[in-house]
């Protein structure tokens, strides 16, 4: 019974960190361009997407802590922390643990941004848009219930959100400001 | 402006015959005088009240004071200005042409004083005569010198070219450029004699302040301030320019009236055929010609009446040409040579400039007029350097100086000027 | 907005107990969370980038701690008199 739970527990809380990652994901992009509207502000999006994403690693935890626990999987400890080196669907499994890492890089240098100085800080959080991919892939591989219905449809509220997001940041690439700032001739760059 | 004081820093050989050559120049002024001690030379200079030329007029002594007192252990760096990026000036580029040597000696005496082992010569990269002058004058001192010891001779002379643009003469956008090749000004403090070169105490310099130091060095505090017809001593080069767009380098005796400039050398331009004086460059300010000409170039008292000797350039608009024109021409020019780091420069500028150049064009939006006023007060001090400031600065002279003109091209009349050219080929200063 | 109000003598030394934001203008990119956080000293110019024209009151810390945190260029510090 109690393999069950963590059976359970592990695919439950893999799918919430997933969905979770994705609104971070979508609510960067929205924050990057700028939203608003009368009643929402920007400082809104801003901190809901710090908030999430820590939501998102609560679960993560959970997610590892119980399929390493769970002696069905026979995953030890080395398949969580060594990419690709789980006897059960390695590369699968692999893809999740490097996602994993590039996350919790994203997630450290955020916390100690001041400490880190904002160019490592935006060059270690672009790692976010491969830890995404990564981590949907071991999604819709590692985990058992691939061709369920359902989970196909929780695979799409992964996708679709995130491509239309990302599409719309391409389209308007208003992200900064620095856009139009670099528009104008900088005659002072030399070298 | 006949004065047996007269010239000073260019003393010395015909002009025509271009730099003065080491030999001559030691035979006419003597080796490099040593100064002893360091301190000994900023007690001359600050008692010499000798002014900063590149534009701010920081008394050049107390600079030197505030570099050495922070090189104590560390070393120092001086760095030689000669970027010259106000497009109407044309002093320092005269300057390293001519009289190299007086700008080296200065540049020496300033590593002595200071204790730097490293001079840093910044020259414009368009001023390609200036620069070779330079050069081969840094070459003709190593050979003269070679095996001598004397002053300054330790510290290591560079040449860095600055990129083309008005802001890379900026303090700190020279030491940025020299440190990451990107003359884009920084945010301070820290400011430059705290931490600049190498993040040593860099001392910045314009060439003409390191000039008068040469000669002060040589002749004493006293001798600088035997010149000058009122509270502030000395000499100084002014560039002017007249109704052809010419540039016109004069050594001035400081308290000289602006119209005494106007008739100096060859330009002889009268009160009658002027309109107004832009002093001090893109940086400065429009002032009615009338009410100016008997304004005497002495930073004091200019200062009492809220205006600046700047870099001394005076620029003298003809009674021909359209002021609002004129202003919007400079204001687009402004806008461009932002440094494109902060919004309210980039966007401000921008946003005057069009606004400035639809007036000009007589196609004002029924906004622009109170806009421009408006803009003038978001944007003035919120860059990381003065460059939106200055821009501000000379757009309000304008609307003061030329009200009544701004409001007859915002009404849709043209203008007393009406000559029908297109902006794009308005007259008079010249824009880069 | 008719008149602008005038940032506090930027970079005048602060008396003990004063509380200032100060905004690096080089690394703001217009983002504009610090206006909406504390509407009560910061404005937007017209292009959307902060004037910051009072003191911090000290009731306002907290929010101002908040605003330095979300700003994602990380362009405000707080610097209090000694």
């Amino acid at each position: 019974m109690t393999t069950q739970i963590l059976w359970f527990a592990t695919r439950g809380a893999g799918i919430v960190s997933m969905l979770l990652f994705t609104a971070v994901v979508v609510l960067g992009v929205i924050t990057t361009m700028r939203w608003q509207t009368e009643r929402w502000p920007r400082f809104l999006t801003a901190e809901l997407h710090r908030t999430v994403s820590l939501l998102s690693v609560v679960f993560l935890v959970v997610h590892i802590l119980t399929a390493i626990l769970d002696p069905f999987t026979n995953l030890g400890l080395a398949a969580a922390l060594v990419p690709f080196a789980s006897s059960y669907r390695p590369l699968w499994v692999g893809l999740g643990v490097v996602s994993v890492y590039l996350g919790v890089a994203v997630v450290v240098t955020s916390l100690l941004r001041e400490r880190v100085g904002l160019r490592l800080w935006r060059a270690i959080h672009w790692l976010a848009y491969a830890s995404w991919p990564l981590a949907l892939l071991h999604t819709i591989g590692a985990g058992s219930d691939a061709t369920a219905t359902w989970m196909l449809v929780v695979d799409a509220a992964c996708i679709v959100p995130v491509a239309l997001a990302v599409a719309w940041r391409l389209i308007y690439a208003r992200g900064s400001n620095r856009t139009a700032l670099a528009s104008v001739a900088t005659p002072g760059r030399g070298g | 402006m006949a004065s047996p004081t007269l010239p000073r820093l260019f003393a010395g050989p015909s002009l025509r015959g271009g730099a003065e050559p080491y030999a001559a120049h030691v035979e006419r002024l003597g080796r490099l005088p040593s100064i002893g001690s360091g301190a000994a030379l900023i007690r001359e200079l600050e008692a010499s009240g000798l002014l900063g030329r590149g534009g701010a007029g920081f008394p050049v002594g107390r600079k030197w004071r505030s570099v050495a007192e922070r090189a104590f252990g560390p070393g120092a760096v001086v760095l030689v200005n000669g970027a010259e990026g106000e497009p109407l000036s044309h002093k320092d580029r005269a300057l390293l042409l001519l009289r190299p040597h007086l700008v080296l000696d200065g540049a020496e005496l300033a590593a002595e004083a200071v204790g730097a082992d490293e001079i840093i010569l910044y020259v414009g990269e368009r001023h390609a005569a200036a620069a070779r002058a330079i050069e081969v004058a840094v070459a003709e001192r190593a050979r003269a010198e070679r095996g001598r010891r004397h002053a300054g001779a330790r510290a290591g002379i560079r040449l860095l070219l600055a990129p083309h643009g008005y802001v890379s003469g900026e303090e700190s956008a020279a030491v940025h450029f020299a440190n990451e090749a990107d003359a884009r000004p920084t945010l301070t403090p820290p400011r430059p004699y705290e931490r600049g070169v190498g993040g040593l105490p860099t001392l910045v310099q314009n060439v003409e302040s390191l000039a008068y130091v040469a000669l002060i060095a040589r002749h004493g505090a006293s001798w600088y301030r035997e010149p000058g017809r009122g509270e502030t001593r000395g000499t100084t080069l002014v560039t002017v320019t007249g109704p052809d767009g010419r540039p016109l380098v004069h050594e001035i005796e400081l308290g000289t009236t602006i119209g005494e400039v106007a008739g100096l050398g060859e330009l002889r331009i009268t009160q009658d055929e002027t309109q107004a004086v832009l002093l001090g460059g893109y940086f400065g300010r429009w002032l009615d010609a009338g009410a100016t000409w008997d304004t005497a170039l002495d930073p004091a008292s200019m200062r009492a009446s809220g205006q600046s000797i700047g870099a001394g350039v005076v620029s003298f608009l003809s009674a021909q040409t359209c002021p609002v024109v004129a202003t919007a021409r400079i204001a687009e020019y402004m806008a461009r040579q932002s440094a494109a780091q902060c919004g309210p420069c980039v966007f401000g500028l921008r946003s005057i400039a069009e606004a400035m150049i639809r007036i000009a064009r007589v196609e004002a939006r029924h906004d622009d007029l109170a806009n421009l006023e408006r803009w003038a007060a978001q944007v003035r001090n919120r860059g990381a350097c003065r460059h939106p400031d200055g821009a501000v600065g000379l757009l309000t002279s304008a609307l003061e100086t030329f009200g009544a003109e701004v409001v007859a091209h915002e009404r849709g009349r043209r203008c007393s000027f009406a000559d029908g050219r297109s902006i794009v080929s308005a007259p008079l200063l010249q824009v880069a | 907005m008719a008149t602008v109000q005038v940032p506090p003598a930027h970079g005048r030394p602060l008396a003990p107990g004063e509380i200032r934001l100060e905004v690096d203008r080089i690394a703001c990119d217009g983002f504009g969370m610090c206006a909406e956080l504390l509407p009560e000293i910061v404005e937007l110019d017209d292009w959307g980038y902060p004037i910051v024209h009072s003191l911090v009151p000290r009731q306002l810390l907290p929010m101002a701690r908040r605003a330095v945190d979300v700003c994602p260029v990380l362009a405000l510090r707080i610097r209090q008199g000694r």
